[in-house]
């Protein structure tokens, strides 16, 4: 009973969040319904016994992707600014397939008939750990170069011209 | 009643959805990146129920390696952002015409 009280809350909670961050002229308001949407999902992921992903997911989300929005919010001076409104038709036709999507994707789950075969479990680390080092060495290592070149790439843009 | 695999996927993809209207109606491009997040860590939370579901760990995986990539194009994106601000003193989307013509 308490799972089913806990998991409701948190969706709702994120839901929430997410309608904020999407439709706030603050850009402040709209980094915080993304921390409190990640902190949502990281509980909800608790739930499904994923602990590890819960933390990372705090640790990047919160500690590294909100940070760094709120240098890009000060940095592009939108402190007191509010962001222009978007016009009505881009409401409508953005809110009707992205509405559309949403009806056809949850009839999709709904009449599929999905018949898991474990109860969530935690999944121990150390498994994780030996995963990435042998099944999915190849995708960590591209990964590895990805996250080196978005490091690099960052830098030369945001660096911008020496006088 | 008990909360299953549907519970999740159908929040994964309401958030989802609701990120994408994000990226479909915001200006600016600060707002537009923040929405590109919301829709990755709703695939993050998919993947996670499909693997704990399911019993395959390989799920847990990817969605470490996506937490990973919406880093990394956090980064860029929002360096692009202030680049974009320092040569044009605006970052709202429907101004960024130096590209066409």
């Amino acid at each position: 009973m308490a799972t089913i009280i806990g998991f409701y809350l948190l969706a709702l909670l994120a839901i929430g969040a997410g309608i904020l961050l999407v439709s706030s002229r603050n850009l402040l308001h709209a980094l915080l319904g993304l921390a409190v949407a990640s902190l949502a999902v990281a509980g909800l992921m608790l739930g499904l016994r994923a602990e590890f992903l819960a933390l990372v997911l705090v640790l990047i989300y919160v500690g590294a992707v909100v940070v760094l929005g709120v240098f890009a919010v000060m940095l592009t001076g939108h402190f007191e600014k509010a962001v222009l409104p978007p016009s009505n038709e881009l409401k409508i036709l953005g809110g009707g397939t992205a509405l559309a999507l949403l009806v056809l994707i949850t009839g999709v789950i709904l009449i599929q008939p999905l018949a898991p075969d474990a109860v969530p479990a935690q999944v121990p680390i150390q498994k994780l750990g030996a995963l990435l080092m042998t099944d999915y060495v190849l995708p960590f290592e591209l990964v590895s170069v990805l996250l080196l070149a978005a490091l690099v790439g960052a830098i030369v843009i945001a660096r911008g011209k020496e006088d | 009643m008990t909360i299953g695999l549907v519970h999740y996927l159908v929040l994964s993809t309401i958030l989802f959805t609701l990120g994408l209207y994000g990226v479909f109606t915001r200006r600016n491009a600060v707002a537009l990146l923040l929405a590109v997040e919301l829709i990755m860590l709703a695939v993050a939370l998919n993947f996670t129920a499909g693997a704990q579901f399911w019993g395959k760990p390989g799920g847990l995986i990817f969605a470490i390696f996506i937490i990973a990539v919406a880093a990394a194009e956090a980064a860029v994106g929002l360096a692009l952002v202030i680049a974009i601000y320092r040569n044009q003193k605006d970052v709202d989307l429907d101004r960024l015409t130096m590209l066409r013509w």
